[in-house]
């Protein structure tokens, strides 16, 4: 193994030390009773949602659902999201989630853009909006020349292509959006309005007063604070958008028997395939969190979420009235659940009496404190004995008399709700938890998780999420904290956040490492906002073209479009690497408009290309940047580091290589780590407890020197907090000797499986050394040419071997690339070559005519179990070899290398046959479809 | 491997030793050698 310097990694400990470890912590934390609010309120999860979902591997292993016939389960939770969504905000169509509320204001800031066609630049921004919202909008608009306007939309508005109402206001303030949507749409613009979700119960709905665009969190159903996340946003549009929409979309289509099945609809929008077309380079979505949400307003019912929310209404009311029987200036009379208090040069005092109580407000500057309510200040308390909670606003505020009553609930004029919502018989008919137990095991059921076998899809790594690594996360001194809590209150969160700092920066050869990313497309967008931010601190502004090479995953071009950059496109040669006569050619075209060049190493056809240094080199020579996409650290750990082979910044994905679970499609953290004359410009906050990195340096025990800068890109100071115990837990039990160890062996498992494949496929892409990285691409394109069996074929027909196909089509048309991870032992390997191979059998037979080509085992691929034991059975091969295709496989052959395991275990079933992608997409159904469908 | 590493990567020595021997290896770091460039690290 190489020696590569180790000095920050402590050596491994074991399990029950490094819970240990986390407690302690844990400890270090302090959770107080947060009244904050702006935009993170308290929510009780309920416990059947944590202990069935959130902590159950058969939610939280599943891969994002694109092979729609193993993943209905969350597809169809994820329906009820939208579903809900949908119906709260009034709106046509929701999507599947986004990463928090801010970027999703900033997204839609972009859809307007993309969506109107009159010429104008500016974009409204209301003044009464939280202010990391603010923060993040500024920040998107600024490299893509848009001009914000903040306003509180009383006056004329200026011309504009849309503008973002908050509703309520951040202030706590009601204001009737109604009058400012009507000035957007004389303007031709757009309306964008980020709606309480749970306010929305109670209140007339944007959808109602014709917004263009809702958006907003669903963090207050059941998703605990977390420091700051993950929670899952959500981005809502009227009729005639639904092509704009970033993110996923799940939507209704039928099967091969023509039952309704639900899929990802309108992949083609998504930023792979318009590349540097793109206005948006998200490719994740917040699916676990999203399935949480939709789940609260399932279990809870429409009647059960108005009932919180006039609960909410009603505590914060007689608070307020309270408040002003008291003498107190309480600002704002139509509110729900944030009352504003003014008291000149007052507001410290007050928050340092409350917090002195254990209760946080928040203090909006010297002369301002807000007060917010949430479902777990309702309760049972009211209005008979003063909790505890009560008993300490009175003292702090002075209140003699204030018992916690509920007060008159005024919510402005006009804008009571009338309409119905969530109608649909899911949100009726699971509320005993019984009822609800069963539901989540049905749905879970129809998926395919890591739980039940080998997920071996090339560049997504489904390597082991770990129990112990995944024990901390709901712990309540992790999953307790706001974000905006005071500093003294996260000393333990900013321990563990600054080992991980400093063990990634040790692992990567960077000096700096942020961990506000919420994604790996978020830690591309920081990272090359910290290459624009350098150059132009340099005054090379016109330092603006990016290099990427054609095989780069898509999102690489979006995210250098939104990072203001011109995208040049790098050949590449037949063996998939970089074409360095092209890399020359094109620095010496654009010379000193060079910014930066986007690679991936190992590149994203799983090959060590060995030219790496030598691209490096040219493009510092001529003054630009080296941006290295991380996504592919995995088969790099212990061995080499970004920043030794010339990369100057670099996002890594936590959820691949270092065991966040994939969550279905989320949630996930793209650390973006740069060396040090980048490191200034990564991405800062406005509301951070420490601007310093690390938190706290380990070698002088002092706050780290180095200041990120730059503008954040997180709606949260540490994006997703509560999810970090997972890569700390992690790197603590490994150690840096098992980190290169799971490196090895990754890439011997990958090599294994190309080699025992070599005689049955073509193995497309291999390094000098005739080997391949950690992933191999199969090219399946030779074979369809012979037998007319497909990539689809193949990919369906190991589902009914028991296996969730390899990623399809990625990096190139008619391949499969298949990475199996360290995890997996040498029988599951063995069990899925096995497959493969009788697979390429199965192709042949087809070739020779034993089956035709429109009737055979792959073509009908994946068989249900209704369509194996239906009376009438009329395909040339049996029902046996159609369900049980391993068994017949082995029988002859029960001696070999399995040492004559049984093939398979336990029979997974899929739900649906072959789903019909384009059926879907024709026909956009993105809400639960009425019962009667399914009759 | 020992501790947490022997529970988290699923092929073991033996296992290990038979996957190098079919690829004509006879160490891992001989195969990790070989399989990433030299001029790494």
């Amino acid at each position: 193994m190489k020696d590569i310097a180790r000095s920050a990694i402590p050596a491994a400990a074991s399990e029950a030390e490094t819970l240990a470890e986390l407690r302690a912590l844990a400890d270090a934390n302090t959770v107080r009773r947060s009244l904050i609010g702006q935009g993170y309120y308290g929510t009780h999860t309920p416990s059947v949602i944590k202990r069935n979902v959130l902590e159950n591997p058969s939610w939280y292993t599943a891969y994002t659902p694109y092979q729609p016939e193993i993943s209905q389960g969350r597809l169809e939770a994820l329906l009820n999201f939208q579903t809900m969504v949908a119906d709260l905000t009034g709106m046509g169509t929701a999507n599947a989630s986004m990463l928090d509320e801010a970027t999703a204001v900033a997204e839609a800031m972009l859809v307007a853009k993309r969506a109107t066609s009159q010429g104008s630049n500016v974009f409204l921004l209301d003044s009464d909006t939280l202010e990391q919202t603010k923060a993040i909008v500024r920040g998107r608009a600024e490299p893509l020349g848009i001009e914000i306007v903040e306003t509180d939309f009383s006056g004329e508005i200026p011309e504009c292509f849309g503008g973002f109402i908050q509703y309520p206001g951040a202030s706590g303030k009601i204001s009737n959006p109604r009058a400012a949507i009507e000035a957007l749409h004389g303007h031709q613009a757009l309306a964008i309005v980020a709606a309480d979700l749970l306010a929305m119960t109670l209140l007339v709905p944007p959808g109602e007063m014709g917004a263009d665009i809702a958006v907003g969190t669903s963090q207050r159903f059941g998703i605990p604070l977390g420091f700051g996340g993950p929670h899952a946003g959500y981005l809502a549009v009227r009729s005639g958008l639904e092509r704009q929409m970033p993110g996923r979309l799940i939507g209704v289509s039928k099967d091969a028997d023509g039952n309704p099945a639900y899929r990802l609809t309108l992949q083609t929008r998504e930023q792979h395939i318009r590349r540097d077309k793109a206005t948006s380079n998200i490719c994740t979505a917040q699916v676990l969190l999203a399935v949480m949400a939709g789940m609260f307003a399932v279990y809870h019912g429409p009647e059960g979420l108005r009932e919180i929310a006039r609960g909410v209404a009603a505590k914060t009311a007689g608070l307020a009235a309270a408040l002003r029987a008291a003498g107190h200036d309480v600002v704002h009379t139509d509110i729900f659940d944030t009352i504003l208090i003014k008291a000149p040069g007052q507001a410290k005092a007050i928050v340092d009496a409350a917090a002195a109580q254990n209760v946080l407000l928040h203090q909006v500057d010297q002369d301002h404190v807000s007060i917010s309510m949430d479902e777990t200040t309702t309760g049972e308390h009211t209005g008979v004995l003063a909790g505890e909670l009560e008993q300490k606003l009175a003292q702090v505020f002075e209140l003699p008399n204030y018992r916690g009553e509920d007060g008159d609930i005024t919510l402005g004029a006009e804008l009571a709700r009338t309409s119905g919502f969530l109608e649909h018989p899911v949100f009726h008919s699971h509320h005993s938890e019984t009822a609800m137990m069963r539901y989540l095991k049905s749905l879970s059921d129809k998926d395919y998780a890591l739980d039940r076998g080998m997920i071996p899809l090339g560049s997504c790594t489904m390597k082991l999420n770990a129990a112990t690594e995944m024990e901390a996360v709901s712990w309540p001194e992790f999953s307790g904290l706001h974000p905006f809590a005071p500093v003294d209150d996260t000393e333990g969160y900013l321990v563990m956040m600054s080992h991980l700092e400093e063990w990634l920066s040790e692992l990567t050869g960077y000096d700096s490492v942020s961990l506000q990313p919420n994604a790996g497309s978020q830690g591309e967008y920081a990272g090359l906002l910290a290459i624009r931010g350098y150059h132009r601190s340099r005054g090379d502004h016109h330092r603006d073209v990016c290099l990427i090479p054609s095989s780069a995953h898509g999102t690489n071009a979006a995210s250098a479009v939104l990072a203001g950059m011109k995208v040049v496109v790098l050949a590449c040669n037949e063996r998939g690497d970089v074409d360095i006569d092209d890399v020359h050619q094109k620095i010496a075209e654009h010379g000193d408009s060079l910014a930066a060049l986007m690679v991936t190493y190992p590149s994203t056809h799983g090959v060590y290309e060995a030219g790496i240094t030598d691209i490096t080199a040219a493009v510092h020579a001529a003054g630009g940047q080296v941006y290295i996409d991380g996504a592919n650290l995995n088969a790099l750990v212990g061995f080499s580091r970004y920043g030794d082979i010339g990369g100057d910044v670099s996002h890594l994905n936590l959820h691949k290589t270092f065991c966040i679970p994939h969550g279905g499609g989320g949630p996930g953290v793209g650390p973006v780590g740069a060396k040090a004359h980048l490191a200034p410009f990564l991405p800062g906050h406005p509301l951070a407890q420490m601007e310093n990195h690390p938190p706290f340096d380990s070698a002088t025990g002092k706050p780290g020197a180095i200041i990120h800068g730059g503008v954040p890109v997180s709606g949260a100071p540490y994006g997703s907090a509560s999810i970090l115990p997972i890569p700390w837990a992690y790197v603590r039990m490994m150690g840096p000797d098992g980190l290169a160890d799971a490196t090895a062996a990754a890439v011997l498992a990958a090599n294994y499986v190309a080699l025992r494949l070599r005689d049955h496929y073509d193995v497309l892409y291999t390094g000098d050394s005739g080997l391949v990285a950690h992933e191999a691409v199969i090219d399946i394109r030779p074979l369809t040419q012979a037998t007319g069996v497909t990539v689809d074929d193949v990919a369906k027909r190991l589902v009914d071997y028991g296996f969730h196909a390899p990623t399809m089509s990625f990096p190139v048309a008619g391949t499969l690339m298949i990475e199996p991870t360290e995890s997996e032992d040498l029988g599951e390997l063995e069990r899925f070559i096995a497959a493969m191979i009788a697979i390429r059998e199965e192709a042949t037979q087809v070739a020779e005519g034993v089956w035709p080509a429109d009737d055979n085992p792959l073509v009908n691929a994946p068989h249900t179990a209704a369509a194996v034991t239906a009376t009438q059975w009329e395909h040339p091969y049996s029902r046996e070899l159609a369900c049980y295709p391993a068994d017949q496989l082995t029988r002859g052959d029960a001696e070999g290398s399995r040492g004559g395991a049984p093939a398979v275990v336990g029979k997974y079933w899929p739900p649906v046959r072959r789903v019909d992608q384009a059926f879907g997409d024709r026909n956009l159904v993105c809400a639960c479809p009425p019962i009667e469908a399914f009759a | 491997m020992t501790g947490f590493a022997r529970r988290h990567i699923g092929t073991d020595a033996s296992a290990q030793a038979l996957m190098l021997n079919a690829l004509g290896f006879d160490s891992l770091p001989a195969f990790m050698e070989a399989a990433v460039p030299g001029h790494l690290g």
